[in-house]
C-alpha cells in the first residue's frame, strides 16, 4: 500500500529531517510510528499525502510514484487520504456537521449521498447526537473525533494520525486510538504517529521508531519502550 | 461544474459579507481610480475636440505675385492642390479681397487702387503639416508671401500632446494604485481564511476550486466599483453637457453616446485591474502556502 524506498528528506535549511529510509506498509495495517518530536515522524506522513517530495529516494502509495507527480494530480491522491491533527483544524464557525459537509463538498461527493455520509460518518465516531454542535461547544476528545469523521467521511483506503492524542488526557487519547482500531479493522490502513506510550502499548500494534531521521525499529507487534530501545 | 460554480458563489458572497470593511475600502479604492480615470478620459477626449477644431481652422495664407494673371494664379492653385499634405484650398480673387477688406474698415476706398494679389487659403490634412507646406510653397516663383500661425499651432500642439501623456501617467498610476489596494485585500482575506484553504487543500480540493471565490470577489471588487464610479461619471458628464450646450455653445461637447463606450470600457477595467491584482496574489499565496 505504501512503500519507501531509500527515502531522505532535507528542509530548505539543509538539516536532514529522514534519513535513506525504506519501509513497507501492507494494505490494512495498523502503524505506530514513535519517537520525540522532531525525529521525523510528520516529515514521513507528509512525504505520503505530497505535501512535501523527498530529496532522493521514491515513494510510492497504491502503486503511484508520488514524488514525481504533478501538482494537478496531487488534489485526486489526497482524497484518498484522510489526514488527522493533533490540532484538529476544524473551522469554527461551522457546525461540525457542516465541518464534514465542506470536505464532502470540495471532494465532489455527490449532493445526495452528502447528508448519508455525513450521519454516517458522524454517528461512526460518536457524534451522531451533536451534528449540530459548534466545535468550541464540543470537549477536545469530541473535536477529535469530528475530525476523525471529516477524515473518513470519502472512505478514504489510508489514514494518516499525526499526534491524534497529542492535545487529550489519557483517557481520551485511548477513546480515540480505540476509533482509529475500528476504523483500521473497516478496511483502512492506518500510520499514527505519536510519543504517547500509552496508545501504543494499548494496541500492541506494528511500530515503527524513528530516531535522528533513520529507522532504528521496527517490529510487527510491540511496545513503545520496546521499540526505542 | 454547476456545484463548483455554486459553491464559489456561496463562498464569496460569505466572505464579502465577513469582511464587509476590507470590501468597502476595496471597492471604494476602484471606484476612486475609475471615476478619476473615467473622467480624465472624458477631459482628455473634450480638449482634443478642441484642439481640433482651433488647430483644424489653422490655414496657410498664400499670396501670389502682383504680376501674375488670373489663369496662372489658378494655375498655382491647382499646383498647391496637388501637393499630398493638402486636404482643400480656396481661391480669394483679389477684387473679393478688396470688397471684403473695405466691408471690414466699414468705409469705401473709391479711388484707392486695389493693393491686393490674388490669394489661397490652403488647409492640410493635419495642423502638424502647416509649417512643412508653408517652407515648401515658399520658395516656388510664382509666390509673393505665406502667411501661418506657426507659433500657435506649436503651441496648441504641445498643449495637446502635454494633457494627453500627463493622463495616461495619472491614469496608469491610478489603476495601479488600486490594484496594489485589490490585491492587498484578497492577500488579507487570504491569511484571514488560511485555515479554511488548508483544509481545502488537504482534503483533496484542485487549485482552480480554491481559487475561484477569490477570483469571484476581485470580480465584485471591480464590478461594484466601475459601477460606482459610472453612477458618479454619467450623471456629471450629462450635467456638464447640459451647461455647454446651454450657455457656452461656443465650446461643444463630445456628445453624450460617448458615455456607452466609457461605461464599457470602465467595467473592462474594473474587472481586469481587479481580476489581475486577484490572480497575483492568490498565486503568490497559494505558491508560498503550505496547509500543514
Amino acid at each position: 500500500m505504501i512503500d519507501f524506498e531509500r527515502v531522505s528528506f532535507a528542509y530548505a535549511n539543509d538539516i536532514e529531517a529522514l534519513h535513506d529510509i525504506t519501509v513497507h506498509v501492507d494494505k490494512g495495517e495498523f502503524v505506530f510510528l514513535v519517537g520525540p518530536t522532531g525525529e521525523g515522524k510528520s516529515t514521513l506522513l507528509k512525504l505520503i499525502y505530497r505535501e512535501i517530495v523527498p530529496t532522493s529516494g521514491r515513494v510510492i502509495v497504491a502503486g503511484t510514484d508520488v514524488g514525481p507527480m504533478p501538482r494537478r494530480r496531487v488534489p485526486f491522491l489526497r482524497r484518498r487520504i484522510g489526514v488527522v491533527f493533533q490540532d484538529f483544524r476544524l473551522l469554527s464557525d461551522k457546525t461540525i456537521a457542516e465541518n464534514v459537509w465542506f470536505a464532502l463538498e470540495v471532494m465532489a461527493v455527490p449532493r445526495r449521498d452528502m447528508r448519508r455520509r455525513t450521519t454516517e460518518v458522524l454517528r461512526q465516531v460518536g457524534l451522531g447526537h451533536r451534528m449540530d454542535a459548534f466545535p468550541a461547544e464540543l470537549s477536545a476528545g469530541e473535536q477529535q473525533r469530528a475530525c476523525i469523521a471529516r477524515a473518513i467521511a470519502n472512505y478514504p483506503p489510508i489514514l494518516l494520525a499525526d499526534e491524534p492524542t497529542g492535545n487529550l488526557d489519557p483517557d481520551t487519547s485511548l477513546e480515540i486510538v480505540m476509533l482509529l482500531r475500528d476504523i483500521n479493522i473497516r478496511g483502512a490502513t492506518v500510520l499514527m504517529a505519536t510519543h504517547d506510550k500509552q496508545v501504543v502499548d494499548a494496541l500492541n500494534k506494528r511500530v515503527i521508531s524513528l530516531h535522528r531521521g533513520r529507522i532504528v525499529r521496527d517490529v510487527p507487534q510491540g511496545f513503545y519502550y520496546a521499540a526505542c530501545n | 461544474m454547476l456545484r463548483a460554480i455554486e459553491f464559489a458563489l456561496r463562498q464569496a458572497l460569505t466572505n464579502i459579507r465577513r469582511h464587509g470593511l476590507m470590501s468597502a475600502v476595496a471597492t471604494s479604492t476602484v471606484a476612486i481610480a475609475l471615476c478619476i480615470v473615467g473622467a480624465a478620459g472624458l477631459f482628455l477626449l473634450n480638449v482634443n475636440l478642441w484642439m481640433q477644431r482651433v488647430v483644424g481652422e489653422a490655414e496657410v495664407y498664400v499670396y501670389a505675385k502682383q504680376r501674375l494673371s488670373r489663369a496662372d494664379a489658378l494655375a498655382l492653385q491647382h499646383k498647391i492642390n496637388s501637393l499630398p499634405q493638402v486636404a482643400s484650398t480656396r481661391f480669394v480673387a483679389r477684387e473679393d479681397a478688396y470688397r471684403e477688406l473695405q466691408h471690414s474698415l466699414r468705409r469705401s476706398l473709391v479711388g484707392v487702387p486695389n493693393p491686393l494679389p490674388d490669394a489661397i487659403h490652403v488647409r492640410t490634412h493635419d495642423a502638424s503639416q502647416v509649417a512643412q507646406v508653408a517652407s515648401l510653397v515658399r520658395r516656388w516663383p510664382e509666390v509673393e508671401m505665406v502667411v501661418h500661425a506657426e507659433h500657435t499651432i506649436k503651441i496648441l500642439l504641445a498643449v495637446r500632446h502635454m494633457i494627453g501623456v500627463g493622463s495616461v501617467v495619472a491614469g496608469v498610476l491610478l489603476l495601479l494604485a488600486a490594484m496594489l489596494i485589490v490585491h492587498n485585500t484578497i492577500r488579507l482575506t487570504l491569511i484571514a481564511r488560511r485555515r479554511e484553504i488548508g483544509i481545502m487543500q488537504l482534503v483533496g480540493a484542485t487549485p482552480a476550486f480554491v481559487a475561484a471565490p477569490f477570483l469571484l470577489e476581485g470580480a465584485f471588487h471591480g464590478a461594484a466599483g466601475a459601477a460606482i464610479a459610472l453612477c458618479l461619471l454619467v450623471p456629471g458628464y450629462a450635467y456638464a453637457h447640459r451647461v455647454f450646450t446651454r450657455s457656452l455653445s461656443l465650446f461643444p461637447l463630445v456628445p453624450l453616446s460617448v458615455l456607452v463606450d466609457c461605461s464599457v470600457l470602465l467595467v473592462v477595467g474594473g474587472l481586469v485591474i481587479a481580476g489581475a491584482a486577484t490572480a497575483v496574489s492568490l498565486t503568490r499565496f497559494l505558491r508560498h502556502y503550505h496547509p500543514a
